[in-house]
């Protein structure tokens, strides 16, 4: 699990420029499933068939979207600095003194602009250095347009991990091992589709054309979610296990569905949580998925992340390994809702 | 440069009346000059204008919405003053002292507001509540609005169109009547033999992208381009990137806004076709708002789709600038762009 | 009696966005004697079919109302087994201190929502409205009770019978939308009595109080109705609430919507079935989304034409939600004179797109 999160979380991908994150996916996903693809909006979607005779077999879609948060160029200025807009979630407050690269690696620091007041600390008054005394020379290094991430290379505590790629690098490299582990079961009865979205960093977006295309009978979709981080009223607490959603931003989960994942955690002794929030941005690929058709019954398992859309989030790679386990659980024996 | 027959579209266009769900006004002009032009016609359900063109393979839809920012009526007041609602995303500071046209019959009316002597000084200052404002068509009691008007009666500014300079032009709903022309003129003027192009003149775009959402379903292109009009704030008092776009320097073209982010190589496409045949072109600051785009391309499996605009100022307010030019150059945009997806230069 | 005795029941049963079993249930047995069929959907729709006189192919026009209703999912047990919670929908938290409550934990159990008592606020803290996380659930149990009884995600809601006023007015919880799923039932009743040449589906949908429509959407897609009536409430005036544009009074009938969101030859065809049969009804402008299950309705597949058709219910959102039993029985009456005169030829009329001048 680290290596794959390792691999995944250096990858530039933002919301609407994910191929080289898609191709990493892919290379990885490969060896696991039976066949994968790229639809015509950039998703990953692969499958891996189920070992059932039956006529009908039951279908199960696993999603992570695999964009993740950026800073996109708006403007050069005489000055040879950078304005930008948020693409995602990421918190303004956490940008001033961060190292961020560009796509061909060009280097850039992220500075509030003087004299901003910490009450009124919001994307639009910062900008992006990249060490050019004019717009001509940063015009040479960036341009409108240009996207810049935040250095995203994982900071290792042992269990926990440390980067602003974990929404939702670490989704996907959940999905990941919970190919790898399929792959080499014996029993696995469902076909399961593996999704990797695209723009699901900013709303549910491209998970809905991918669940149009595929109408499984089950859809569980794995994102990162606010853990407590010092005193808030949060009650997700890292390393507790994953969290079953119970509600979130237009969202509420299936009874039967939340069943389904309460079973699977208990029978594989996992510690597990369980979320009940209102905020907005809790808004995952499952409202997308649910959606698409004639309906589809979603879930969403949740990844404690202290700092989440912060450049500080922190995960813990206990809590990614039972997530992967609880799917597996549900994976490898007959799903009845 | 522009022909005087486009220029007269965008006249005819800018001064006929579509609001969201009341688009027939649009729909008419649209129809009447693309008849009999080697397009098979028709509307769909929910009111788009659909022109199809050719038989290759590669389906593309190029869409325009027809609908504009207004307001409706929605109720009487006892003297015989009209209640209204607003259409779209209209600044209520444009209202207080205009003149409308309402309903279908284009009955004359004014939206008035109190005398600024009988105001109290802190009065003065604020900005007047829709809520507070009424239309005025001379009616003298409710019986007599309600025997020439009727509730849902769309309301629009009479804004005539002019023309200010050789280059700048004013009337109202550039937004998005600039893409209709740019979409009807690539009708008009250009085959493909290797693409079945879609015109899709839409409906609703002002509340929901409605229409090209349902166009994109049941068209099932393999990609869309959708041509609007765009705010153009380079005016005193608005520095970049706030002023999003300049008039005169070209097409705009969309990075993302709130409802997509736009398709990347689709994007590249047109800036390299815009270098390569020395077009000015920029791009939008702004990454809020939505275009139809946003809602096409997540309609079925996915479908590839960017958002090129006409710079306008003041748009969703009765009186909008454009500059011709940047007209001209969009329509020649569109057409190159079209053309290399012909050509097989350009692929998906 | 009925009427009234189908929107007491359903109020009842109080079905939370997201939980809406128990009140399908209530249909299936209530509906059964006017439905030739009934199932539930993939997401948990209600739909009823009343089959069309005729051969096959069949017009087909689908109503929709929604079964959810707002209310509050239980976010934490804390010390002393007090529970947090928060919304489901635009539950309207100024009238949630001290009122009582229905907490539907392994048993139900009543509770009082409470807060700091006014005598230890400072005087600035009493005029505010207290935030939802300031406010609790008491149930008087101790918390070990608690926490047996009562999981996360526990749905809590208003506790309010239903009440009879003057004039054939009903007050109580959840009226939006058990009125409409009421006037459907109403329309059920009057189509099994007359002839229809098309197939009607009575559609109960799931989550219109949270979010984007799951519900009628994916029945829309489900069932490719020719033509989707929502039947939803919309605001009753009273002297706070009477803006003339937006506001109608009890009595006065369903409120046919007029806008993007409703096909004018559909929206016509309601105001002459009306007219010709002198049912009252007024018009509602609303020049964006209606707010109702017809805006997810409308850009399904490749277009559906959609209308909607709302009563009149004052107090919207509040456990004291109140109508009148006669726009319910309007309402379902003009909604079984539709039904009962859509044709092949009024459908491919629709198709063709344009207002009548």
């Amino acid at each position: 699990m680290k290596d794959t999160l390792r691999k995944l979380v250096t990858i530039y991908g933002p919301s609407g420029r994910e191929a080289a994150v898609a191709e990493e996916i892919t290379a990885l996903l490969r060896p696991y499933v039976d066949e994968i693809h790229t639809d015509a909006l950039g998703n990953v979607i692969a499958t891996l068939d189920g070992k059932s005779t039956a006529p009908a077999p039951f279908r199960v879609m696993l999603c992570a979207h695999m964009d993740q948060s950026g800073l996109i160029v708006t403007e050069v200025t005489p000055e040879g600095l950078l304005r930008f807009s948020v693409v995602g979630r990421l918190r303004a407050t956490s940008l001033p003194g961060q190292r961020v690269l560009g796509l061909s690696g060009t280097p850039g620091l992220v500075r509030l602009d003087d004299g901003v007041e910490v009450r009124d600390i919001a994307s639009g008054k910062m900008h992006i250095e990249v060490g050019a005394s004019d717009r001509d020379a940063a015009m040479a290094k960036a341009r409108p347009g240009d996207v810049f991430l935040p250095t995203a290379s994982l900071l290792d505590f042992g269990d926990c991990q440390s980067s602003p790629a974990l929404d939702n690098r670490a989704g996907c490299a959940v999905l990941v091992e919970v190919a790898r582990g399929l792959k080499s079961t014996a029993s696995h009865p469902s076909i399961t589709h593996f999704v990797f979205s695209v723009q699901g960093a900013v709303d549910p977006r491209g998970a809905h054309p991918a669940a149009y295309g595929l109408r499984p009978d089950l859809g569980l979709v794995v994102d990162v979610a606010r853990a407590k981080t010092g005193g808030s009223k949060i009650d997700l607490i890292l390393g507790q296990g994953p969290a079953i959603r119970i509600r979130g931003d237009n969202y509420i989960a299936p009874p039967r569905v939340r069943n389904l994942l309460e079973k699977a955690a208990i029978e594989a002794n996992l510690r597990y949580q369980f979320e009940v929030t209102a905020a907005e941005e809790t808004a995952s690929d499952a409202a997308a998925i649910e959606i698409a058709g004639a309906g589809t019954l979603t879930g969403v398992l949740t990844l404690p992340a202290r700092g989440c859309w912060t450049t500080s989030a922190t995960v813990s790679l206990a809590d990614l390994e039972a997530t992967a386990t609880l799917l597996l659980t549900i994976l490898k024996a007959p799903i009845t809702l | 440069m522009l022909r005087p027959d486009t220029v007269a579209l965008l006249s005819r266009l800018s001064e006929a009346c579509g609001l969201a769900g009341d688009e027939g006004d649009v729909r008419a002009v649209l129809r009447e000059t693309l008849e009999g032009q080697a397009c098979e016609i028709y509307t769909d359900t929910i009111g788009n204008l659909i022109c199809r063109k050719g038989n290759g393979p590669v389906r593309v839809m190029l869409d325009a919405h027809m609908d504009e920012v207004g307001l409706v009526v929605a109720g009487y007041h006892d003297s015989g003053l009209l209640r209204f609602k607003e259409s779209g995303g209209l600044d209520p500071r444009v209202l207080p002292g205009r003149s409308v046209l309402v309903g279908r019959s284009k009955i004359s009316g004014v939206i008035g507001t109190q005398a600024v002597h009988l105001l109290d000084r802190s009065e003065r200052d604020k900005v007047i509540p829709a809520k507070e404002l009424f239309i005025d068509i001379g009616a003298r009691s409710r019986d007599e609005a309600a025997s020439v008007t009727t509730l849902g009666d769309p309301v629009y500014f009479a804004t005539r169109f002019e023309r200010l300079s050789d280059t700048i032009v004013k009337g109202k709903a550039f937004d998005d009547r600039v893409g209709c022309v740019v979409v009807a003129h690539t009708l008009l003027e250009h085959d493909y033999p290797d693409l079945t192009l879609f015109g899709v003149f839409s409906v609703q775009e002002e509340v929901g992208l409605r229409g090209a959402r349902v166009a994109a379903y049941h068209l099932a292109p393999h990609l869309a381009l959708a041509i609007d009009g765009t705010s153009s704030a380079d005016v005193p008092g608005v520095d970049p990137p706030a002023t999003s776009s300049h008039l005169g320097q070209g097409p705009v073209i969309s990075l993302l806004d709130g409802t997509i982010v736009m398709h990347q190589r689709m994007r590249e496409q047109l800036v390299t076709l815009a270098e390569r045949h020395g077009l000015p072109h920029q791009y939008r600051r702004l990454t809020t708002a939505g275009t139809d785009a946003g809602g096409i391309f997540l309609q079925r499996v996915g479908v590839p789709a960017c958002t090129m605009s006409v710079p306008c100022r003041y748009i969703h307010c009765p009186a909008s600038l454009a500059s011709l030019d940047d007209l001209s150059d969009t329509i020649r945009l569109a057409h190159l762009f079209l053309e290399s997806l012909d050509k097989g230069e350009f692929t998906l | 009696m009925r009427v009234f005795e189908e929107l007491a029941e359903l109020s009842r049963v109080g079905s939370v966005s997201g939980h809406e079993a128990g009140t399908v249930a209530v249909l299936e047995r209530r509906w059964r004697q006017w439905l030739d069929e009934t199932r539930v959907s993939v997401l948990g729709n209600f739909i009823g079919l009343a089959r069309g006189l005729g051969p096959m192919p069949r017009p087909t026009v689908a109503a929709a109302a929604h079964m959810d209703c707002i209310g509050f999912m239980v976010t934490r047990v804390e010390e002393g087994g007090f529970l947090r919670i928060v919304t489901v929908g635009g539950t309207d938290r100024r009238l949630l201190l001290g009122q009582e409550v229905d907490v539907m934990g392994r048993r139900p159990l009543t509770g009082v929502v409470g807060a700091k008592p006014p005598h230890i606020s400072t005087p600035e803290e009493r005029d505010k409205l207290l935030p939802l996380d300031e406010l609790y659930v008491d149930t008087g149990l101790p918390e070990s009770e608690v926490r047996e009884l009562v999981p996360l995600g526990t749905v809590v809601l208003h506790r309010q019978e239903v009440t009879q006023l003057r004039n054939g007015w009903i007050a109580g919880r959840y009226l939006d939308d058990i009125a409409g799923l009421a006037v459907l039932g109403v329309a059920l009743a009057e189509l099994r009595e007359s002839v229809h040449p098309a197939d009607f589906y009575a559609v109960g949908t799931i989550g219109e109080e949270a979010g984007r429509y799951p519900g009628a959407t994916t029945a829309a897609f489900e069932l490719r109705p020719n033509v989707a009536i929502a039947v939803d409430v919309t605001f009753g005036a009273y002297p706070s609430q009477d803006d003339p544009t937006g506001t109608f009074p009890l009595g006065s009938g369903p409120a046919i919507g007029v806008g993007p969101n409703c096909h004018p030859k559909l929206v016509n065809f309601l105001r002459d079935l009306a007219g010709e049969f002198d049912i009252p009804t007024s018009l509602e402008v609303m020049p964006g989304s209606t707010g109702t299950d017809a805006w997810g309705m409308q850009t399904v597949r490749g277009g559906i034409p959609t209308a909607t058709l709302c009563v009149p219910l004052r107090y919207m959102h509040t456990p004291v939600e109140t109508l009148s039993l006669e726009d319910i029985r309007s309402a379902g009456r003009l909604l079984a004179l539709t039904v009962s005169r859509v044709t092949w030829t009024f459908v491919e009329g629709l198709s063709c797109y344009d207002r009548t001048p």
